[in-house]
This record gives C-alpha cells, structure tokens and sequence, in this order.
C-alpha cells in the first residue's frame, strides 16, 4: 500500500501510472509479475481497492465546508451507477457476486 | 441512561460510541450527558491499527471530565495491543461499561468484509462504505472526504474526471454536445469549449454517447468480458 499526492487535477492520474511503471519495472529487476487485479485469487478477502481523497475549495472552507460535503455526496448518490459502470472491472466483479456468497 | 445495543464494525463502532460522548461542536448543547468511567473496547486490529484507536480516544478525553483508560482488559479474548489477527476468525466485540450497563456485540468479520457498497453507503471513518468522511473532517467541519469505490485497477483520468463532473456540475464533453438529450452525438474530435472537461479516455465518450446509465452499464461489461461493444450507427455530420 502507499500513498499519492496531494496533486491538482489531472496530475493525480499522471503520477499514478508513473507509480504504476515503477512498480512494474521493480518487479522486472527481481524477476516477478505484478498484477493489478483486484482479486486475482479467490478469496474471502476484500478485493484490492484504490481509494481516492478528494476536496475541492468549497469543502475545504472552515464552517460551511461540512455542509458542501453532503451537497457532494448527495450529487454522488444520485450517480452511483453511472461511477459504478467507470469504476472498472473489479468494481463489476464485485456486484455480480451473489449474496448467498457473502 | 442510554443502552447501546447495535454496533457497526471496525471504525464506525468507534464512531457511534463517540457519537454518545459530547461533541465539541455541540458547544453547550449536550445531546447526551453520560458519565463514564471505564471504556473497552476489543477490536480487530488488523485493519485499525492501536495508534487510530487511540488518537481517537485522545482527541475526545480533553473534552470529557473523567479521564479515559486504555489498556488491554481482563475480560477480552485479545487485548488491543494485539496488532496482527487473522481476517477470518477474529470476532467483533465491544464493551461498553457506563454505570451499571454493559453493551456487548459480537459481530464476525467475515460477514462484513466484502460488505462494500454494493449499494451506495456514506459514513463517518467507516471502510465499508462507498464514500467515507475522515474524523478529522467532522471534527474540523471542512476538509476532505474519501471515495473508496475504485479497484485497484482503475483508470485515473476516467475516475478522477467523472468525480470532478459530478460534484461540480462540469459536463462531460460529448455530452455538452447533447444539447437536447436525445441521446444522438457524434464521433470525432472536437474543438473544446471552456468549461468542459476534455477527455481522451475512450470509455467516457462511449457513456457520453448513450442515453441512460444502464446501457452504458452493459456496453461496458460486454467490453471487459472480450466481445465486442454493438457499433453504434451514427452518422458523422447529424449535428449542424
């Protein structure tokens, strides 16, 4: 696990694949692979996820930033499906387990 | 007196039982005055580590007029200094000794750890929810909050851009081009208006393309699994 950032914008994204192709040419040097699956044996385990800090100007305003927050996250309620289908393929993985699994 | 009866795992059973304590933002206003004199608590600690537990229990003994007591307790199976427990046997339990009344739940953790928002969930330190707002930032009542819906092999500008577009408003690029909704855009480069995000990520154009979530839903699965998406017959000169 590590940690990235804080960057602006776009540049989040740039530094992650850089992070990406260093890993990548780390494990080359020792001779092993690197997989970014997010399950790639099954297992009981939470599959491997890439969680996100995010803040902008608004939420980050002593006060009313809380406030903004929730204005966000109902924004992100009502698009759910539409970040799910994004998310990628671990994320679909991971809704099309049955329950019964759980 | 207050009996706590259903606990939530991991961070958010933290959460709640200081939720009962007064916040330092109720200023005055005690929702709810308990004394307590002893805490315990048994968690798993091989997501949380002892150092959150306890700068948590920290942060509120200021504010408290008994002070707290962390250390392992003699009624546990484990104590909290107990750093590495397996994932699959250790069990969730919380004693709360306020007065007379003692809580107990019991809760295992491979029930709940691939919990993880399947559907949409929001919460206070919480790891199993889809977007989770860190202690500091209820304490501090602005800063940041965190989504953890990504995998870990996510597209970056894809997800970093539809964050950006949802919360801001920010329309996406093909579908500024929408105007009406119909649902009918046009593929190809175009000049980027201000305001827009642009996007170079194939998928995004696809979605911005379609009409609803769910066929972009289903283009896209059939895309991961090898076939090929349908065509989508659109005509390059529709739009003026």
């Amino acid at each position: 696990m590590y940690h990235l950032g804080p960057c602006v914008g776009v540049g989040l994204a740039d530094e992650l694949w850089v992070s990406r192709y260093l890993l990548l040419r780390a494990a080359e040097m020792q001779n092993l692979n690197v997989t970014f699956d997010p399950e790639p044996v099954p297992s009981n385990l939470q599959p491997l996820s890439c969680a996100l800090e995010y803040s902008t100007f608004e939420t980050q305003q002593p006060g009313s930033g809380i406030d903004q927050i929730h204005k966000h996250i109902e924004l992100l309620r009502q698009n759910h499906i539409r970040h799910v289908a994004a998310y990628g393929k671990g994320y679909l993985q991971r809704l099309s387990i049955p329950s019964q699994v759980f | 007196m207050t009996v706590i009866t259903d606990f939530q795992p991991g961070r958010k059973l933290i959460s709640s039982l200081f939720s009962l304590l007064p916040l330092k933002e109720n200023k005055g206003v005690h929702k709810f005055k308990i004394h307590i004199d002893k805490i315990a608590l048994i968690l798993p600690l091989s997501q949380y580590s002892v150092g959150d537990v306890k700068r948590l229990v920290l942060m509120r003994e200021q504010e408290l007029s008994t002070p707290l007591t962390l250390k392992p307790c003699t009624f546990a199976h484990r104590s909290i200094c107990s750093t590495s427990m397996s994932h699959l046997d250790c069990k969730l339990q919380c004693k709360v000794i306020t007065g007379k009344i003692i809580c107990k739940s019991s809760v295992s953790t491979q029930d709940l750890l691939r919990q993880r928002s399947r559907e949409f969930s929001s919460g206070y330190g919480s790891k199993l929810t889809s977007i989770m707002i860190p202690h500091s930032t209820r304490l501090n009542r602005c800063g940041h909050y965190i989504d953890q819906r990504p995998a870990s092999n996510m597209d970056p500008y894809l997800v970093t851009a539809l964050l950006v577009s949802t919360t801001l408003g920010v329309p996406l690029r093909a579908a500024a081009h929408n105007g009406g909704g119909n649902g009918h855009g046009s593929i190809g480069p175009r000049p980027v208006e201000q305001g827009e995000l642009y996007l170079q990520s194939s998928p995004v154009q696809k979605m911005c393309q379609l009409d609803g979530c769910v066929s972009a839903l289903v283009l896209l699965t059939a895309h991961e699994s090898g076939e090929s998406p349908t065509p989508l017959h659109i005509p390059a000169d529709t739009v003026e």
